[in-house]
């Protein structure tokens, strides 16, 4: 062997070495994902109870995530806002903008073997849009005219007139396809019979403890990575995270701002924060002085001091309010009004009558947000800074919404706190329900009794928009005027706080707070 | 009578925390450092501290203030319940006792009635149909503490009914009422003296249950069930706010039960209705 | 004996109907609308009519009473507002998981109660006995709900020994149980204490003593029997009472009974539960006390005569 030769054999021995070595290397940092254990059990502890699994029927964010994990839609939302295909493949909408048609995936089945039809997605959606029926969803699709079977894998949805956030609405729970032959079969019972198209069937309900899913081997994306995917309801906060902690439960949701900090310390944790899209509010009434008056309005708005009330209510977990929505909602343009400004708000008192101030009540739950009723003293304790007088009430919940809808005349409220959340991950859903003339007491839900003209010009032409970016103009102007106009008293959107064990991966947190489980998977040891 | 109350070696120790609570509730401006209502968003949920001998609570407001404060807020609760359940529930007791069928039967089916519902209960649906609030809590716990009253009162008429001075009194003519307040009250006196004040120690218990469940004073008064509930979130961090009302519940409601104990030793009943 | 049992019962009947009157009246007079409770903000007005018209709202109050009447006597307590399924079976197994709660809470009172009432009897007059009084007084004062937070702190919480909430296995009984169960063992304990010394005093135990008969033995044999009438009529009291404190218990411990149903019902002015509910639970306090009396009855015949 010539010299050269033994060198360039060294330096090849050098290089494959090297090589070998970066390859070891670097198996870890481009690695493969972890094994999937098919045999998990995933339990969700979440803060409240499921009363029914009917996806007609509205009973809070905890009933929409367990129902996204058995039911599906045409259509379903991300974790960004963003409408993905569902058991709908591909869909277009006509030129005038009111009718869309969509082809649906094949081979898709129920949980109790019934082939996914056409015919079986227009059983659901006129089921929903029955006035007899009288469920709740109903108002989401009040302006579909018809829904036709074109074929076994074509639907056709005609509007009434175009609908911008057609889309959006279908995303939601209402607009899940139940099995036909359930339906038939259960009539009403079908709240505690759920049978859908998802990747878990439901198994079986302990009334006011937990409810329990199994994987459905025939879902039509794929297999499902857990065996088992189990919701408790847990209220006591504490409780919750001790299970977490102890791996009685892989995922807890509300986690207590204090409690995050906490948990974050255990590298067997992982706590995932994300901006929710709860606008927590307090409402004007605002057809009688004096909170009549804008300047009222405006002042009570400098009077409360926002970042204070996230700092120390909330420990940092939430934003002050810039709009009626929050940032996460499709349409949020950030308005910047308002800051914290007591000797601004004396001043807007004194010019609109009031150097002393004046007395209010304030009304709030308990229970039903968090912290509600200490947001509520904690704002009167801010006003009674500027002179305003407030005097706080709690009522109970089935009460609050009835006197809050009292028509005008009957109407006693002066401010409320209310938090809506954009169930449609955009800003029309918010704007058309509570901000609309046409929505005063007792036919909707402008409890504000708030009329402006041109807001409601606006509202009008955005739904009737489809494309989003002639959409966005028309929801900037909603909001500055809105904003401008105060009849709100704006507060702070929540975050939301989610504990997870640090091998559970796949799940989507949606921009209504629920969570989409469906490609949740738990790593094998 | 005297010397066997001071015997029940309990119950002079109960009579003086009795008193030293009732002393604290009528003296809270006095005693509350801070005023308690006062709100600091910056100190929440703060340890004892030497500003804040028991920290603060989820709204920066003192507790050991609130505490005090409490005290008045419970007695207050608890001195409105005894007369409504001393009043409503005597009446019906004499008078049934006294008048006998038919409005006996009338009057203590009622009673029967009220009794089949276990307490909380009763007063947990009583005051959600009035709404929450320091007032109908007491109107709730009232009428569900009529009942043993009005049994009371019923036997003692009964029994001292067929006494020979009441049918001489009625012989010469003198009036129903005057027989009832001069002759037969005052023979019960003692029995419902003890069960009055083994009353105002379950009115504090029953209104604190109430203000844990949500039901009971309206912020931002300061009442011991409410301060326990709303303190729950926080129990891993600053078991203070929640150890605190609940010894403050304890004590009072032992208090009023030492005393009533030692006066039922003392004038030596038997609370049978 | 007979005509004592068949008069109690005939004053039942009266009673029965008050209560079903009461339990009926109290929830529709408490102002709410089930039906915009359960449509939730953002329903239209219009659908909350509708709904209202078609859960049976809408017809006069004495028809809705008698309606429901005569359903219940079919053994039919109607369909819960919010999810429509059957009341009854319903209520019958979240009131099986509350009256497993009291049986346990129950023989936590017992086996405390007795102990303690026997031990400060025995010892009377010592720091013993003044111990026993003093924890006694201080178990009937203690708030249930607080006792029941600071177990779920130190021991499931804290310690980890048992779990804090839910109802599974029989570890979860514990916390509860002995929250529950410490009030009533604080009466127990003293009506033993009362008992267990009278009985000490008389005659015929002092004469067995006497005879060289072993403490344990005269104990057994012949206290404990005599006392168990007035222990056993206080226990089915407590009963009663532990029924009603199971309300707050259930909230604290998250239990899945009868109380915090009926709580949360009430909340959301779904009728017929907590019509459905109250009714139950009246019934079984009535029935329980009329069990009492006749119990009362056969120990003293004095009272059958009244």
């Amino acid at each position: 062997m010539t010299a050269s030769r033994a060198w360039g054999g060294r330096i090849a021995g050098v290089v494959w070495t090297v090589v070998c070595v970066f390859a070891t290397a670097a198996v870890p940092i481009g690695a493969a994902p972890p094994p999937v254990d098919y045999n998990a059990t995933l339990t969700v502890a979440q803060g409240v109870d499921v009363p029914t699994l009917d996806p007609a029927v509205s009973a809070g964010t905890p009933a929409v995530t367990v129902r996204h994990s058995i039911y599906e839609g045409l259509v379903s939302m991300n974790d960004r806002g963003e409408v993905e295909p569902a058991l709908a493949t591909s869909w277009s909408v006509s030129a005038d903008g009111r009718t869309w048609t969509f082809h649906l995936r094949g081979g898709v089945r129920f949980q109790d073997g019934t082939p996914f039809d056409a015919a079986a997605m227009k059983r659901s959606l006129d089921r929903v849009r029955d006035p007899k029926e009288a469920l709740p969803m109903r108002n989401y699709f009040v302006m579909i005219q018809t829904a036709d079977a074109v074929d076994a894998s074509t639907l056709r949805l005609v509007t009434d007139a175009p609908f911008g956030p057609m889309l959006q609405h279908l995303a939601y729970d209402g607009g899940a396809a139940i099995s036909p032959p359930a339906l038939a079969k259960y009539g009403k019972d079908i709240a505690s019979h759920p049978v859908g198209t998802g990747p878990y069937r439901f198994d079986s309900q302990v009334p006011g403890q937990s409810i329990t899913l199994v994987r459905f081997d025939g879902y039509w994306g794929g297999r499902p990575a857990l065996a088992k995917l189990v919701f408790t309801a847990v209220s006591e906060d504490a409780t919750r995270v001790a299970q977490l902690e102890s791996n009685q439960a892989q995922v807890i949701l509300n986690v207590p701002p204090r409690e995050a900090l906490r948990l974050k310390q255990n590298p067997a944790l992982t706590i995932v924060i994300k901006d929710g899209n709860r606008v927590a509010h307090i409402g004007m009434n605002v057809s009688k002085p004096p909170l009549s008056d804008k300047r009222v309005r405006q002042a009570l708005n400098y009077a409360v001091n926002r970042r204070g009330l996230v700092g120390g209510l909330l420990d940092g977990l939430g934003t002050p309010s810039e709009s009626f929505v929050a940032p996460i909602t499709w349409g949020y343009v950030s308005q910047h009004l308002y800051p914290y400004d007591v000797k601004k708000a004396k001043q807007l008192l004194a010019e609109a009558g009031f150097p002393n101030g004046f007395d209010t009540t304030i009304w709030t739950p308990q229970g039903r947000y968090p912290l509600d009723k200490e947001t509520a003293v904690a704002v009167q304790g801010q006003l009674a800074q500027a002179g305003v007088r407030a005097r706080v009430q709690v009522i109970d919940w089935a009460q609050y919404l009835t006197l809050l809808r009292r028509p005008a005349d009957q109407n006693t409220t002066q401010m409320y706190l209310l938090a809506w959340e954009s169930v449609t991950g955009e800003i029309g859903y918010v704007s058309r329900t509570v901000f609309a003339s046409s929505q005063w007491p007792p036919t909707g839900w402008n409890t504000m009794f708030y009329r402006n003209p041109r807001v409601d010009e606006l509202i009008a032409q955005g739904d009737r928009t489809v494309d989003p970016r002639t959409r966005q103009p028309i929801y900037t102007e909603v909001q500055q005027l809105v904003v401008d106009d105060a009849p709100w008293l704006f507060l702070f959107n929540y975050k939301q706080a989610i504990g997870t064990r640090s091998d559970v991966h796949g799940f989507a947190v949606l921009p209504y707070e629920a969570i989409d489980f469906r490609k949740a998977w738990i790593a094998a040891k | 009578m005297w010397r066997r109350f001071r015997r029940n070696k309990l119950a002079i120790p109960g009579g003086a925390l009795a008193l030293m609570v009732i002393a604290v509730a009528l003296c809270a401006p006095w005693l509350a450092p801070y005023d308690p209502t006062a709100q600091d968003l910056t100190a929440v949920v703060q340890p004892p501290s030497h500003a804040h001998l028991l920290g603060t609570d989820e709204l920066g407001r003192d507790v050991l203030s609130r505490i005090v404060y409490g005290a008045r807020t419970s007695l207050l609760i608890a001195v409105v319940v005894l007369a409504i359940a001393f009043g409503v529930g005597t009446a019906m007791g004499v008078a049934g006792g006294w008048y006998g069928p038919p409005l006996d039967d009338v009057l203590m089916r009622i009673v029967d009635t009220l009794m089949a519902f276990p307490s909380i209960l009763l007063a947990l649906a009583i005051v959600a149909a009035l709404g929450p609030g320091v007032f109908n809590v007491m109107i709730a716990v009232g009428v569900s503490a009529v009942p043993p009253f009005a049994r009371i009162a019923r036997a003692a008429v009964l029994s001292l009914r067929a006494e020979t001075y009441v049918e001489a009194a009625q012989a010469i003519g003198v009036g129903d009422a005057r027989i009832v307040l001069r002759h037969l009250l005052p023979n019960s006196l003692g029995v419902l003296v003890v069960q009055a004040t083994l009353l105002v120690a379950t009115a504090i218990q029953t209104a604190a249950g109430l203000g844990f469940l949500g039901l009971g004073a309206q912020p931002p008064v300061a009442e011991w069930g409410t301060m326990l509930s709303d303190s729950r979130v926080h129990m891993r961090i600053d078991p203070t706010l929640v150890a605190v009302p609940g010894l403050a519940i304890l004590v009072t409601t032992m208090a009023f039960n030492l005393l009533g104990d030692g006066l039922r030793d003392a004038l030596d009943v038997r609370l049978r209705p | 004996m007979t005509r004592f049992v068949v008069r109690r019962f005939a004053t039942l009947v009266p009673v029965l109907f008050g209560v079903s009157l009461v339990a009926f009246l109290l929830i529709h007079l408490i102002p709410g609308d089930p039906a915009e409770v359960i449509a939730g903000p953002g329903a239209a007005g219009a659908d909350i009519a509708q709904l209202r018209q078609q859960l049976g709202l809408n017809a006069p109050l004495p028809l809705q009473y008698a309606d429901w009447l005569a359903r219940t006597s079919h053994a039919d307590l109607g369909r819960s507002l919010l999810t429509r399924q059957a009341v009854l079976p319903e209520l019958l197994d979240r009131f099986g998981n509350t009256l497993r709660l009291a049986v346990a809470a129950m023989l936590v009172a017992l086996a405390l109660g007795l102990t303690a009432g026997v031990v400060a009897a025995v010892r009377r007059g010592t720091v013993w006995d003044l111990a026993l009084s003093l924890f006694a007084i201080a178990g009937v004062s203690v708030p249930i709900f607080w006792l029941g937070l600071l177990f779920m702190l130190w021991f499931a919480l804290n310690l980890g020994w048992v779990p804090a909430t839910g109802m599974a296995g029989p570890e979860t009984y514990v916390l509860p149980a002995l929250a529950l169960g410490l009030n009533a063992a604080a009466l127990i304990s003293r009506i033993t204490r009362s008992s267990v010394l009278e009985i000490l005093g008389r005659d015929y135990v002092r004469t067995a003593l006497a005879k060289g008969l072993s403490a344990r033995r005269v104990l057994w044999r012949h206290v404990l029997r005599s006392s168990a009438v007035p222990i056993v009529t206080v226990a089915a009291l407590q009963f009663g009472y532990l029924l009603g404190g199971a309300v707050l218990t259930e909230t604290v411990f998250v239990w899945p009974g009868l109380g915090r149903l009926l709580v949360e019902a009430i909340q959301r002015r779904d009728f017929p539960v907590v019509q459905g509910g109250i009714l139950l639970i009246a019934v079984t306090l009535i029935l329980l006390n009329l069990a009492t009396d006749i119990l009362y009855a056969v120990a003293d015949p004095r009272i059958r005569y009244q």
